[in-house]
């Protein structure tokens, strides 16, 4: 690892570095964009002014929270384009849970009030920690053919594994690049413009969406989530590396156990 | 009941709009980005090769946390940058959370293994969630001195509130609920700018001080920048009354 003065890191170059990888990435990886585009078109059809089902005062809190989660899957587009692995995965877990809080409000709306209230006293914070455990939330998703909810748990926990909580794997992801080579300049170690990491983040947003948009058809009984997404996912990620199994590639729907 | 929904743009457009938000955001904000950048500029030295002070098979894993969180630092300040604020606040929180088990970690090297086999079997994944608990981490942080336990459980907090975790914070700080006699809208913006943005930019140029603090104590090679916290305040105030000047009222 070399480290000079004029290879030390300077935040402008780091940016320009993330911006072309996004720009690069967006002409070499039309058809991961044309799936996310799905998913956008899916969420605007679902949210459309006159189609959501139910009383107002009940689907305000989970209304707010799907837009969240939508935010957060734009921006873990945003960020995994610019091969920002760690980071991207991190933005995939929010949107999960944001989802997945949706439902749970909308399935359950005594949830609304602990959630709103969670900052008022120490015992609301307590009631909030108590009712809002994201593993119990996703093992309370009923299980559907669009969605089962052994899908959205292992989508979930890829999500923790690879950068949505200090891990070792998404350590590792960062570290490939810094260990490859003698320190570069401009910063181009953060990030990550091909390779497996990069694929299994791509694959994984693709499906964070889709988890996104199933969920928002269940609230909304609007069912306009994208049938046989997951397959073309898995198909697109499949011709986009030989060996589908490494790195957790064929997790998702059709998934064999991962290996490394 | 109605939502912004159906006037959501296309990927397109919204990975367009986040780079023009960023390029006008690098030249309005430089005041923000030369900050940011003092805690660049701090990083590289403290992680500089041959500076770094300590038993380096012990140093492995807190320097690949260390690693971490500066990336999820850079993630933070790009999206920032480009007015994403929730998703802003999500990075900064992982960027905590990186820097104070690597602080964790080279205190008590016993846990470097327990983190490392993680994902080995069902017994490895309980004891590293019975082990690697951010609050208590976050209480072994030093009282006093340059990452005060206190401040920096604050800044962690916040940004739990405020989109490093769903919560009311969150959601409501880049949007609101319109409710008329007629109908209810839920109004959510992708982009923020004023004072959801103005919160976002302290947020980040806070944690990466402190993130920097943390790898100052922890490789004792003591480059974390003097007087931050008050140019970020004296910053944070000017762009406040920016924004009263414009016409907006400022947060209470």
């Amino acid at each position: 690892m070399v480290n000079s003065y004029w290879d030390s890191l300077v935040l402008g170059r780091i940016l320009d570095s993330a911006d072309e990888c996004r720009r690069s990435s967006r002409q070499s990886l039309q058809r991961w964009l044309s799936l996310f585009e799905e998913i956008v078109v899916s969420h605007r059809g679902i949210m459309a002014s006159g189609l959501l089902q139910g009383y107002p005062e009940e689907v305000g809190v989970p209304v707010g929270l799907v837009r969240c989660s939508f935010d957060y899957f734009t921006a873990a587009i945003d960020v995994g384009l610019s091969g920002q692995v760690p980071a991207c995965f991190g933005l995939q877990r929010l949107c999960i849970e944001s989802a997945v809080y949706a439902h749970s409000i909308m399935r359950r709306p005594e949830l609304g009030d602990i959630w709103l209230m969670r900052n008022d006293t120490p015992e609301n914070r307590k009631s909030f920690q108590r009712e809002f455990q994201i593993t119990d939330l996703i093992d309370a998703l009923p299980d559907s053919d669009l969605l089962p909810h052994g899908d959205t748990k292992e989508l979930y926990n890829l999500t923790i594994d690879w950068g949505g909580h200090p891990n070792r794997d998404a350590a590792l992801a960062s570290a490939m690049r810094w260990g490859s080579k003698e320190r570069q300049s401009g910063g181009a170690e953060f990030l990550e413009l091909e390779g497996l990491p990069l694929l299994l983040a791509l694959k994984t947003t693709a499906l964070t969406g889709y988890c996104m948009a199933c969920l928002e058809e269940k609230m909304f009984s609007v069912a306009l989530a994208p049938r046989t997404f997951p397959e073309r996912v898995h198909a697109l990620a499949v011709s986009s590396h030989g060996d589908p199994k490494t790195y957790g590639i064929a997790a998702g729907p059709q998934s064999e156990p991962r290996t490394r | 009941m109605i939502d912004e929904g159906s006037r959501l743009p296309t990927i397109t457009q919204i990975l367009d709009r986040a780079e023009g938000n960023r390029h006008v955001s690098r030249q309005s904000l430089s005041d923000w980005c030369s900050l940011f950048q003092e805690v660049v500029v701090s990083h590289d030295g403290i992680m500089t090769p041959g500076v770094v002070q300590g038993n380096l098979q012990n140093l492995t894993i807190p320097m690949l946390l260390v690693n971490c969180a500066f990336s999820y630092f850079i993630a933070a300040v790009d999206t920032c940058l480009s007015g994403q604020v929730s998703p802003c606040f999500a990075l900064l929180r992982l960027c905590i959370e990186s820097s104070v088990y690597a602080h964790e970690v080279l205190r008590r090297p016993e846990l470097g293994p327990i983190w490392v086999m993680r994902s080995n079997s069902d017994a490895d994944l309980r004891a590293c969630r019975a082990r690697f608990n951010i609050t208590d981490f976050l209480n072994e942080l030093p009282e006093a001195g340059l990452a005060p336990r206190a401040v920096v459980r604050s800044l962690y907090d916040r940004t739990i509130s405020y989109g490093g975790h769903p919560n009311s914070g969150g959601v409501l700080s880049i949007g609101g609920v319109h409710e008329t006699d007629e109908y209810v809208s839920v109004g959510i913006e992708l982009f923020s700018e004023g004072l959801p943005l103005l919160h976002a930019l302290k947020a980040t140029a806070e944690v990466g001080h402190a993130m920097v603090c943390l790898e100052d104590l922890m490789f004792n090679v003591h480059l974390a920048p003097v007087g931050m916290p008050e140019r970020i305040v004296t910053l944070n105030a000017a762009g406040l009354h920016n924004i009263t000047a414009a016409g907006n009222k400022p947060a209470e």
